[in-house]
């Protein structure tokens, strides 16, 4: 047996002193992942006499719908919108990177995957974590409506001043027709996927699951992509209309 | 709450079992604590950064795994395990589970 003291790890205080941080700003919206009563484990058999108060997520978001009211679903709506521009240049600059490092197929791959995840990653967000703060579908259409909007308009800017010297007019005139509504279709059709997917959370009071709204969101990388394959085969081929 | 990754426990009596408790969690440290890790890694010694990161994580999924015992209204958990799965790279993963049960003192029998 040693002699003397072991030592005690000094991690464990600077844990003790994180943890305690994180769980002051926990809330009931965090705990909400870790209780119990909604794990599949649960025996039922053997609690059903516990008179514990039960946190599910069913009862959690009931409450939040009922305590939520519909200004601040608007002002959330609002606030998503404004964050769509900040995201849509992150989005940009994205793909502008990929644009340049990598070939064509990536164009018609990579691009649009990560264009229209980034259009609607906030809204994406909100209908994941906090459902009740969307009160109806109209605002979630509305949210992936601006972020296609944005996205588009921050392109064709970056486009027609930075990456594009003396655009012709035909150019700049597609530009801010057919690829604003490209971005704002595509947009709107993966909101349809997140509609159904926050209805389907909201109606059987489940967490949201992205796979209601996988579809939708393939469906418009697939239409951007076959869009953007196209023009660039046109441009491959030396039919140039621009 | 007792804790014990054993069956039993010496001097109480399991008169309740509640049923299977866990707790899980996936943690990172700060790009600064990696960096200043991979320096360290070129002279040796511990890596105090992510000595850190696994306490925080174990610390983190044992708090989480006696929150459902609590929930539950259990005052044990005993049979607690720890087990470690790799879903990223440069964090700490943890999942520590057990069953949680309701001591009294006193002998089996």
């Amino acid at each position: 047996m040693r002699r003397g003291a072991h030592s005690v790890d000094p991690s464990e205080v600077e844990a003790k002193r994180v943890l305690r941080l994180e769980a002051a700003r926990a809330n009931v919206d965090d705990a909400v992942q870790y209780s119990v009563w909604d794990e599949p484990a649960l025996s039922t058999e053997l609690t059903s006499d516990s008179d514990s108060p039960r946190l599910t997520y069913a009862d959690w978001l009931s409450w939040r719908i009922e305590t939520t009211s519909v200004g601040t679903t608007w002002r959330v709506t609002i606030l998503v919108i404004l964050a769509a521009g900040p995201w849509a240049i992150l989005g940009a600059l994205i793909r502008s990177t990929l644009f340049h490092a990598w070939g064509i197929l990536l164009i018609a791959v990579v691009a649009p995957v990560v264009e229209d995840t980034m259009k609607i990653a906030v809204a994406l967000w909100v209908v994941e974590k906090r459902p009740y703060l969307f009160r109806s579908p109209f605002q979630i259409l509305l949210c992936c409506l601006a972020g296609g909007l944005a996205f588009s308009a921050i392109e064709n800017v970056m486009y027609l001043s930075v990456y594009i010297a003396n655009p012709s007019p035909f150019l700049i005139v597609v530009r801010w027709t057919v690829c604003v509504v490209l971005h704002v279709t595509c947009s709107l059709l993966a909101g349809i996927g997140l509609v159904r997917m926050w209805s389907a959370g909201i109606r059987q009071r489940v967490p949201p699951k992205i796979r209601v709204a996988a579809p939708w969101i393939v469906g418009a990388m697939i239409t951007h992509g076959l869009y953007n394959g196209l023009v660039t085969i046109v441009e491959l081929t030396g039919h140039n209309p621009w | 709450m007792i804790v014990t990754n054993t069956e039993t426990v010496a001097g109480y009596r399991i008169v309740e079992i509640k049923g299977l408790v866990q707790g899980n969690t996936v943690r990172a440290k700060h790009a600064g604590r990696d960096i200043a890790a991979s320096f360290k890694n070129l002279v040796g010694g511990e890596l105090k950064g992510y000595t850190e990161l696994l306490t925080e994580s174990r610390r983190q999924a044992v708090e989480r795994m006696l929150g459902q015992a609590e929930q539950l209204g259990a005052n044990a958990v005993v049979n607690v395990r720890f087990t470690t799965s790799a879903v990223t790279a440069g964090a700490a993963e943890l999942y520590a589970y057990g069953t949680a049960v309701v001591l009294q003192p006193g002998r089996d029998g």
